[in-house]
């Protein structure tokens, strides 16, 4: 199987600050990939590398073979790689749908003069927007909030939204940054159900980073461990567990 | 109630105080006497309070409906109502008898009022809906105007021809204006759209050749309907229809865009700009778009304007111009066209209206902006986004 996102020495330096080196990556299509790491690890960096934030200095990410790197990154969305933000980042003033709206803009097209003069088409595309839009809220839990504004949602719902935006983009590679901050066990729970359930039935990669180990170790089939900007490990959560440089990492060496 | 009460009596004091040195002391230089009057600054205190009192008296609900009513945004049903097919046709038939029925200068003064609210409508555009300050708008306005005062003199072409040209022009400055603009945001945004403003006033100043300098251009040809003479009466009654039709094509064009995929775009821009960018929204091209249609609604108008009043000089585009059409969107609240609509006849009629007050007619600004601030800081119209009719799924999912 050829996988869906592959990431060859991807490089990133802010200064004298080398935050990414040379960092390798395949993801197969449905996989589940947890990026773990300590705090400054550089894995928020590589989402922003991969997600057109930062510009990679050395390296290439290509997407079903295109290259991803020096690309804005409204197009890389366009492409096909949708994300959720660490802190999160809705549009608080806009209805819930309306937030999953705007994630089906790269998948529509209808412009200023069709708007204008309400063509058929613009109509027809507006209307399947709305409804595969309440069909996205309600497949994450958020069936009867359409109308509310987002800024009024609970804490987890506002992530499950972001979730949900990110899905209306129809991408190959989800990626979640974070998706579980903030939330308690029953919350993390179901939303160990809906990423496994996005995987089932949207049929996407998922690229997640994560702190909370259980989710990670559930939910991955494979893991990337980072540690200061650098891959230290790849491989299954069982294997991970067992790799003295990650504990190292972690917990430090032994004396 | 008791936190009202005190809070209306805090409102109250605070107005006694500010206008302390207007009400409260009289002054007389002949018989060199200074005299403290405690009764009108009461009088103003009980006025104020009371006033205070009645409003969030009002706005404030049994705490069942306040709940549904926070649920899909507190206004929507002000707007709802306000905005309902009977209501508008009544407005609409109103609009249309009222010249017929009141003099040349009741006209004239709607005519203003219709200008300002197409001109509102523009700027909401850039600034309530795409969030991108713009304090140099009346530099479109300008551009409209001169564009039909410079083509009707030296190319002779008629009004009706300049009307969409010229709109299309000041749609091109827009767009010029926005490429270098397009990294700021807020603050810096608004400084440089300031000057933008003022740049083309002193351009239209100081090209004498060109504009005519700060005499500027006179005798611009009114509009027509060819084969029709108009009286001095009709020719108004012909610039109020002209005007009335403008601002319900503006309200149309601009109700049609908010509600569709371009009109989200520009609101998630507003709402962050990171996030808007990786759900794949182009910002160059999304600023620009905004930009290019806020400045061609002041390009229409400022055509209708010189041909109005059928002299234009660069006095008529100062920065206080666009501070009252920024006004108008601030005071209607982001993004509606509902409250561009209400705040522009506030702001237009009021003072026209309350002449007789003249002399007060700073403490009542000032009055209202407080007013503003305490209750409605989000604008008249707080949150005009639309409830969606969520189509319901047959059949398992």
């Amino acid at each position: 199987m050829s996988p869906v996102l592959s990431v060859t020495g991807l490089s990133k330096s802010f200064g004298g600050i080398h935050a990414l080196k040379a960092v390798d990556l395949q993801i197969n299509p449905g996989q589940i990939v947890g990026l773990i790491g300590p705090n400054g690890a550089g894995k928020t960096t590589f989402f922003n590398c991969l997600t057109g934030v930062y510009q990679a200095d050395q390296g290439s990410v290509a997407l079903e073979g295109a290259e991803l790197v020096g690309k804005r990154p409204d197009q890389i969305n366009r492409m096909g790689i949708a994300r959720t933000f660490q802190n999160i980042r809705l549009f608080s003033k806009m209805r819930v749908i309306e937030n999953v709206m705007v994630g089906r803009h790269g998948v529509t097209q209808q412009g200023l003069l069709s708007t204008i003069f309400k063509t058929k088409k613009m109509v027809l595309e507006e209307q399947e927007t709305l409804e595969k839009c309440a069909e996205l809220l309600k497949w994450v839990g958020l069936e009867g909030q359409e109308n509310r504004l987002a800024d009024q949602l609970a804490y987890a719902d506002q992530r499950r939204l972001e979730i949900a935006r990110a899905l209306a983009s129809e991408p190959k590679v989800l990626m979640l940054d974070e998706p579980a901050a903030g939330m308690n066990h029953t919350e993390t729970a179901d939303l160990d159900q809906l990423i496994l359930a996005i995987r089932e039935q949207a049929s996407v990669a998922v690229l997640l980073i994560e702190h909370d180990m259980r989710l990670v170790m559930n939910l991955s089939e494979k893991i990337l461990v980072m540690d200061q900007g650098a891959k230290i490990a790849f491989g299954s959560p069982a294997e991970i567990q067992s790799n003295r440089a990650v504990i190292a990492a972690y917990l430090g060496q032994e004396v | 109630m008791k936190t009202l009460w005190l809070r209306s009596a805090m409102i109250g004091l605070w107005f006694a105080f500010l206008t302390l040195p207007l009400v409260g002391f009289r002054t007389d230089f002949l018989e060199k006497t200074f005299e403290f009057r405690p009764w009108p600054l009461l009088g103003v205190f009980a006025v104020t309070s009371l006033f205070a009192f009645g409003w969030s008296f009002i706005s404030s609900r049994p705490a069942e409906e306040k709940g549904l009513f926070e649920a899909f945004g507190p206004v929507s049903g002000v707007q709802q109502r306000l905005t309902s097919k009977p209501t508008l046709l009544v407005l609409l038939a109103l609009m249309l008898v009222l010249p017929l029925v009141t003099s040349g200068y009741q006209t004239g003064i709607l005519i203003t009022a219709l200008t300002y609210i197409v001109l509102g409508l523009g700027l909401n555009i850039v600034v309530g809906v795409a969030g991108l300050l713009d304090l140099g708008y009346v530099a479109f306005y300008a551009v409209g105007a001169y564009s039909y005062g410079l083509l009707s003199q030296q190319f002779d072409l008629g009004f009706w021809v300049v009307l969409p040209v010229a709109g299309v022009l000041a749609a091109l400055l827009g767009i010029l204006l926005g490429i270098p603009v397009l990294r700021l945001r807020g603050d810096y945004l608004a400084i440089v759209t300031l000057g933008f403003g003022e740049i083309i006033r002193l351009v239209l100043e100081n090209w004498g050749e060109v504009t005519g300098g700060p005499s500027g251009i006179s005798g611009i040809e009114k509009p027509s309907i060819p084969g029709v003479t108009l009286d001095f009466q009709q020719q108004n009654q012909f610039l109020y229809y002209l005007i009335l039709g403008l601002a319900f094509l503006a309200i149309w064009v601009n109700h049609r865009l908010q509600n569709s995929r371009l009109g989200r775009s520009w609101l998630a821009l507003r709402e962050d700009e990171i996030a808007a960018e990786a759900m794949g929204i182009n910002l160059t091209q999304t600023k620009l778009k905004a930009f290019a249609l806020g400045a061609f609604w002041a390009g229409v108008v400022g055509v209708f304007f010189a041909a109005k009043s059928s002299f234009i000089n660069p006095a008529s585009f100062t920065f206080h111009e666009s501070a009252i059409i920024l006004s108008i969107v601030v005071l209607g609240g982001m993004g509606s066209i509902v409250g561009v609509v209400i705040a522009a006849v506030l702001l237009i009629l009021l003072p026209e209206y309350l002449r007789f007050l003249q002399e007060y007619r700073m403490l009542i600004f000032g009055a209202v902006m407080v007013l503003m601030m305490v209750f409605r800081p989000e604008g008249l119209i707080k949150n005009p986004r639309p409830l969606y009719r969520i189509p319901k799924k047959d059949g398992p999912s």
